[in-house]
């Protein structure tokens, strides 16, 4: 089941596109990350998804329904930061969460504040709950309502390593035992890669590239760093003797084999043999936040 | 939306700022009506004025009507909390209409109107009591006209609570909507005043613009002190709340709706 689809959605502010013909699909137990630089558009997009802002044109389908209002009650959202009345406790937050989804099941309540290791705060007002807590209260609201689609804007801003690891593994948890759908969006990018099954990369308001995340490795593969006194002359011995086509000079001693099955010894003792100085060999396999690094520079 | 509302009023009751309006309100109306009985007392023993002079429904409805700003006020300042703390989101993306949100909040803010005349009532009942006991003659006995006259200024306060729900959603933050509200109810009456006057030199005419204001239109209804508006002005007093009400929730919804949050 498609739980979200966009198809050319847009917003402008003051005749500038925040989004732009954004094309975006989300399937049924999928954890969709959503990356971008400050600005790029994440929040927005997540905004008109979600009701907070109204798309300038384009289409949300919600649960294969353009029925949004419907659909927007099986959404948990998390925007920005957690939102709370800060004078009041944990559990009165999670009250007036409960009282507005209609809730019939008040031990949900206690079952929410459990799961996000929030039930020894009892009285403490969520104006003095250091920034952990209040995430994991956020994340623990927006499950109230036992949503079929999670949208989180960040969870992890202001969490230490530790909380940003338990958040992971709570999501990761929903996902597996409950089969929630997560689209959440990060700069925690080595977080993300361990978490999501999707990726969407957005720049200046453009969906540039989707992809799994098995694709990711894809992307990234492995490649042979070799640096030389003579890259000119180092490329020809590679294309002539040795057959390696897929490289990429990047300076006037740096040269980048992609080719498949590289035998490093080779490629030394050929460049050796034509006195082609060889600095250094080394293997080098890109993560998500290089890959990103390279979209957005090959987006401009 | 039933279930808006049961949060909106679960809300209210847990805010400061509820009960001390509400302590404001209480203060100064039983001061207020201490300060009628005593002078009422006193103008009938060292005057010998009588006591019926100083009926407590004329007094309730001067206080109460003075107060108005102050529960417009409280709404405001409700209604602008949902953007600052940024739980308007919580509601706004669960899927409900805006305009239930926002006929919740209207209501919210009615209900609390009314909470506040009922404990005024007595704040200003008690004291005048205590002052008159033993003097009371017909001070408690209800003119004929109370009642219309009572609707007439609720009439007011269901305007003035449209109008500052419609400042607050327009403006979002709370200082610049208290100041808002106040001079659209105090500033705007004073250029209409200017304009009728300036009209008044160039036109012969007994229209004057500021009857049709919201603040000039109560301060005239209560300027009838045995609260019997004459019939040829009744129709423009019913008329003004209910055309201030209609517009404010109009604009305030449609400007709710059509804003990002």
């Amino acid at each position: 089941m498609e739980i979200l689809n966009t198809k050319n959605l847009t917003k402008t502010y003051k005749k500038k596109n925040a989004v732009s013909n954004l094309n975006m699909s989300i399937n049924k137990g999928d954890i969709y990350g959503f990356i971008g630089k400050n600005g790029a558009g994440k929040t927005t997009t997540i905004k008109m998804i979600v009701g907070l802002a109204a798309p300038t044109s384009g289409e949300i389908t919600l649960f294969e329904s353009k029925s949004l209002n419907q659909g927007r009650r099986k959404i948990g959202t998390v925007i920005e930061a957690p939102t709370f009345v800060p004078n009041l406790t944990a559990r009165q937050n999670m009250l007036i969460q409960w009282k507005l989804l209609g809730n019939k099941n008040p031990a949900i309540i206690d079952e929410m504040l459990n799961l996000v290791g929030l039930d020894y705060v009892g009285k403490k007002k969520v104006k003095n709950f250091s920034l952990g807590m209040k995430q994991r209260l956020g994340i623990a609201m927006t499950l109230m309502g036992e949503p079929e689609f999670l949208v989180l804007d960040e969870p992890t801003n202001g969490l230490d390593p530790k909380g940003i690891v338990e958040v992971r593994e709570l999501l990761q948890k929903l996902n597996e035992e409950r089969g929630l759908t997560i689209l959440i969006s990060s700069h925690i990018l080595s977080e993300l890669a361990k978490l999501a099954t999707r990726i969407g990369i957005i720049d200046d308001g453009v969906l540039l590239e989707e992809f799994s995340i098995d694709e990711l490795d894809e992307r990234c593969k492995s490649k042979l760093v070799v640096l030389v006194d003579d890259t000119g002359k180092a490329k020809d011995i590679l294309a002539e003797q040795l057959n390696l086509n897929d490289y990429k000079v990047i300076d006037a001693n740096t040269i980048e084999i992609y080719d498949k099955d590289i035998d490093s010894g080779a490629i030394n003792t050929a460049l050796a043999k034509n006195d082609v100085v060889v600095n250094s060999i080394s293997t080098s396999h890109a993560d998500l936040e290089e890959y990103f690094l390279n979209v957005i520079k090959g987006g401009k | 939306m039933i279930n808006i509302l049961k949060v909106d009023l679960y809300k209210m009751f847990k805010t400061k700022s509820f009960y001390v309006i509400g302590i404001i309100l209480i203060t100064f109306s039983a001061l207020n009506a201490y300060m009628y009985a005593r002078i009422t007392l006193d103008a009938n023993e060292k005057i010998g004025i009588s006591l019926d002079s100083f009926n407590f429904f004329t007094v309730f409805m001067q206080i109460i009507s003075s107060l108005v700003i102050y529960m417009t006020l409280f709404v405001v300042l409700f209604m602008v909390s949902e953007f600052s703390n940024g739980t308007i989101k919580n509601i706004a993306t669960k899927g409900y209409l805006r305009e239930s949100i926002y006929f919740s909040k209207l209501i919210a803010g009615i209900i609390s109107t009314l909470i506040y005349i009922s404990v005024v009532t007595l704040a200003i009942y008690l004291p005048y009591i205590f002052v008159l006991r033993g003097h009371i003659t017909n001070e408690f006995e209800m003119p004929k006209y109370f009642v219309n006259s009572l609707f007439i200024i609720l009439l007011h306060f269901l305007a003035y609570i449209s109008i500052g729900l419609m400042i607050a959603s327009l403006v979002r933050k709370s200082g610049i909507s208290i100041v808002c509200l106040f001079a659209f109810l105090a500033l705007i009456p004073l250029l209409l005043d200017i304009l009728d006057k300036l009209l008044g030199y160039v036109v012969e005419t007994e229209f004057r613009m500021s009857n049709y204001f919201i603040s000039t239109n109560l301060k005239y209804a209560l300027s009838y002190t045995d609260l019997s508006i004459p019939d040829k002005d009744i129709v423009r007093v019913i008329l003004v709340p209910i055309c201030f009400f209609v517009a404010s929730v109009a604009i305030g919804v449609t400007a709710f709706k059509k804003r990002d949050i």
